[in-house]
């Protein structure tokens, strides 16, 4: 017992506990800390996620900041307010920068009251430099077509992202409801959905995306959707264990006695003590719903062109690798660290989580 | 009221919890057809009686189904067969609302203070989950009656919102008490509760049980293999073995004239805190009968000192016998004659 509070004499009303208030989600924490690997990861996540989020303050041919017409103006800003839900009222501000064909850079020119994002192109916005080699201006080069390589990269950042966890939440959700109820209820229900995991199991789920991109609209939140209806099996299974372990526990007993209800028991005692082993799942999930995505856009069933995503700058990068085989390192090193980070952190979770394991370092 | 029923043989007027002829049988998967029983018989025909007020303890080796009767009383397991009463109520009978009603009145203590309290709630939402649950309290009240019930049961109310793994065990038990009179119950089954303590801290939650028990009337099953807790916390005893009760009565003519061999030998092993002591020992030879393959005749007879023919082909029932005090009841066809036990080891 790692918590004894080694208390000589017990006198109910003894001192002896330190971190009274401790919850176990710090104690995970704690044990997650040790994990020098899977904080590298979580670090990685991290700037990924601020990188998806800030795109247009990183790589955009908007300024963040800038006075023009005798005002002040914030478009890059006022880009990245207006993904934010709720927050619509930001929209008309900025005005002339909202027109098509208003060219940000020759009206506000090199002008010193201005502040540019880091890489001052757009990820749609060609230049007459096509295919060009790293350089002072294109970092990573450019593309058949002269778009900014970096700029590219940063706003496929988005695409990631959002697919490892708009994929992953509806697969944690469907897997965590159906799991719990198998677990829960047992019987017929258990046996009905235990059948359907099995079956979802058997789908190969990058050709039932393929097929199924064939019938619909290929695009991304198709694929988003489609991940997430098919990765929620090994959610399901560990939630149904988890359920059938933890209610033949003495507390939930204890609940029962108190009169506690099924929902507040599942909700309430079964829920929270099972969901810890589903992070680790859900991280994987992460890693490989990522690798999904790109795989379908490098075959153009994902984003579709010109839009970018780390795939499909793959794939334009391997169609062009005779002429500039530079363009390659930029996507493929980002799907590998953001794959690698995902899993670092799904194997540090799991050990965290683990309470056989938590005791060695 | 479904299911009132008066029996002859017991007092059911005035007890407040009555168990009638409790089965719990588990199905077993065979094999094959030859392979003995298809029902382990966990809890093969108990029936006693919990006066208000007074402490009945449960006492039987582990397997003898001493804990399927408490969880049976609570419904935590459903039973095969048979009745409880609570207040002449059937709680067999009973769903929905109105078995929550009566479940109100009945609580149980635990015997593992690890697995009995949620790891994800602090102290507080523990002990006030059920005052809650029945909208007894809530907010700032529902704070100020758990203090309440924490400081009752020895505990500090700044340690309330701390959650259970920062609590010894002593301590864990102390919440598992005060989420259990939460609900100012009337009965309260305590299913070994000192078992998984240490012996240093056993005393003080024995003592807060018999303390809080006395304070507010709580009649309680007390379930245990000690003896020694009997004799000192109960009013009446019954002895279980093999899903049987083989002896019940008074605490105190169970340890003064105890006639079942089976309760003899267990009084028998009742270490003696004295050194200079040199108890004559009598030691049960054989183990627990295998359920699937239970013996013919009294379930005991096959590690029993005395046993005759007509034991091998003959169950007794739980009767009184010539001379017996009142209420003391014993399964054994010749509890009348009072066989001494022979001497297999002096304990030193």
């Amino acid at each position: 017992m790692p918590n004894n509070t080694s208390s000589a004499v017990e006198t109910g009303a003894n001192r002896t506990p330190r971190r009274r208030r401790e919850t176990q989600t710090y104690r995970t924490w704690r044990q997650f800390r040790r994990h020098r690997t899977g904080l590298f990861g979580l670090s990685i996540i991290f700037t990924l996620m601020l990188i998806a989020v800030s795109a247009p303050l990183i790589a955009g041919n908007q300024p963040i900041a800038c006075h023009f017409d005798g005002q002040w103006h914030f478009p890059a800003l006022v880009d990245v307010a207006n993904k934010i839900p709720f927050l619509s009222f930001v929209l008309n501000k900025s005005k002339p920068f909202r027109f098509a064909g208003f060219d940000a850079k020759t009206a506000v020119g090199d002008d010193e009251s201005a502040i540019w994002p880091v890489v001052r192109y757009g990820p749609l916005e060609t230049t007459s430099d096509g295919l060009a080699r790293p350089s002072r201006e294109h970092w990573l080069g450019t593309d058949e077509v002269g778009r900014d390589l970096l700029a590219r990269l940063v706003h496929g950042a988005v695409v990631s992202v959002k697919v490892g966890v708009v994929s992953m939440g509806i697969a944690a959700v469907l897997g965590v409801l159906l799991g719990g109820a198998a677990g829960y209820f047992g019987g017929w229900t258990d046996a009905l959905i235990s059948r359907l995991i099995e079956v979802v199991m058997c789908f190969p789920v990058f050709f039932l995306i393929l097929s199924i991109m064939v019938w619909i609209e290929p695009d991304i939140n198709n694929v988003m959707v489609v991940i997430g209806l098919t990765r929620w099996t090994g959610i399901a299974r560990y939630t149904r264990a988890e359920f059938l372990r933890l209610k033949s526990q003495d507390f939930v007993a204890a609940a029962v006695v108190s009169g506690a209800g099924p929902l507040r028991i599942m909700l309430r005692h079964l829920l929270p003590n099972a969901m810890s082993p589903l992070w680790g799942t859900i991280a994987f999930g992460m890693a490989q719903a990522v690798l999904t995505e790109a795989g379908l856009s490098w075959l153009g069933f994902g984003v579709q062109w010109p839009e970018p995503s780390w795939g499909n700058l793959l794939r334009s990068a391997f169609e062009h690798r005779g002429v500039a085989p530079a363009m390659i390192a930029g996507p493929s090193v980002a799907i590998l660290l953001t794959v690698l980070a995902y899993n670092l952190v799904g194997d540090a979770l799991r050990d965290a989580t683990d309470p056989k394991r938590a005791a060695t370092p | 009221m479904t299911g009132a029923v008066k029996s002859t043989l017991h007092d059911s007027e005035s007890a407040l919890v009555a168990v009638r002829d409790l089965k719990k049988h588990f199905p077993m998967r065979r094999r094959f057809a030859s392979e003995g029983a298809d029902h382990i018989k966990a809890v093969d025909g108990v029936s006693f009686d919990i006066p208000a007020g007074r402490t009945l303890g449960l006492v039987g080796e582990s397997g003898s189904g001493k804990t399927t009767v408490g969880r049976s009383i609570l419904r935590l397991i459903e039973p095969t067969a048979g009745e409880i009463l609570f207040d002449d109520v059937n709680v067999l009978a009973l769903r929905g609302r109105a078995l929550r009603g009566v479940r109100r009145q009945m609580q149980m203590v635990f015997q593992d203070p690890v697995a009995s309290l949620n790891p994800r709630m602090t102290a507080a939402e523990i002990v006030g989950e059920g005052l809650q649950v029945h909208r007894v309290a809530r907010g700032r009240d529902l704070r100020e009656r758990v203090a309440g019930l924490m400081r009752r049961v020895g505990l500090s109310a700044d340690d309330m919102d701390g959650y259970p793994h920062v609590f010894s065990g002593g301590q864990r038990q102390r919440i598992g008490i005060a989420r259990a009179i939460a609900l100012d119950p009337r009965f309260i089954v305590c299913d070994e509760p000192v078992s998984a303590l240490d012996v240093s801290v056993r005393l003080q939650i024995l003592n807060l049980l018999d303390d809080l028990r006395r304070e507010r009337g709580l009649a309680c099953l007390l379930i245990t293999h000690d003896l020694t807790v009997v004799r000192r916390f109960c009013d009446d005893v019954a002895v279980m073995y093999f899903g049987r009760i083989v002896e019940t009565g008074s605490a105190e003519n169970i340890f003064a004239n105890p006639r079942h061999p089976y309760t003899k030998a267990l009084l028998s092993a009742v270490p003696v805190p004295d050194p200079d002591s040199r108890t004559r020992r009598f030691v049960l030879p054989g183990e627990v009968p295998d359920p699937l393959n239970p013996p013919s005749g009294c379930p005991f007879h096959p590690r029993c000192p005395f046993a005759v023919d007509r034991c091998r082909t003959d169950i007794p029932d739980l009767i009184s016998w010539s001379g017996a005090a009142p209420r003391h009841r014993t399964a054994c066809h010749y509890a009348d004659q009072d066989l001494p036990l022979p001497v297999t080891v002096s304990a030193p």
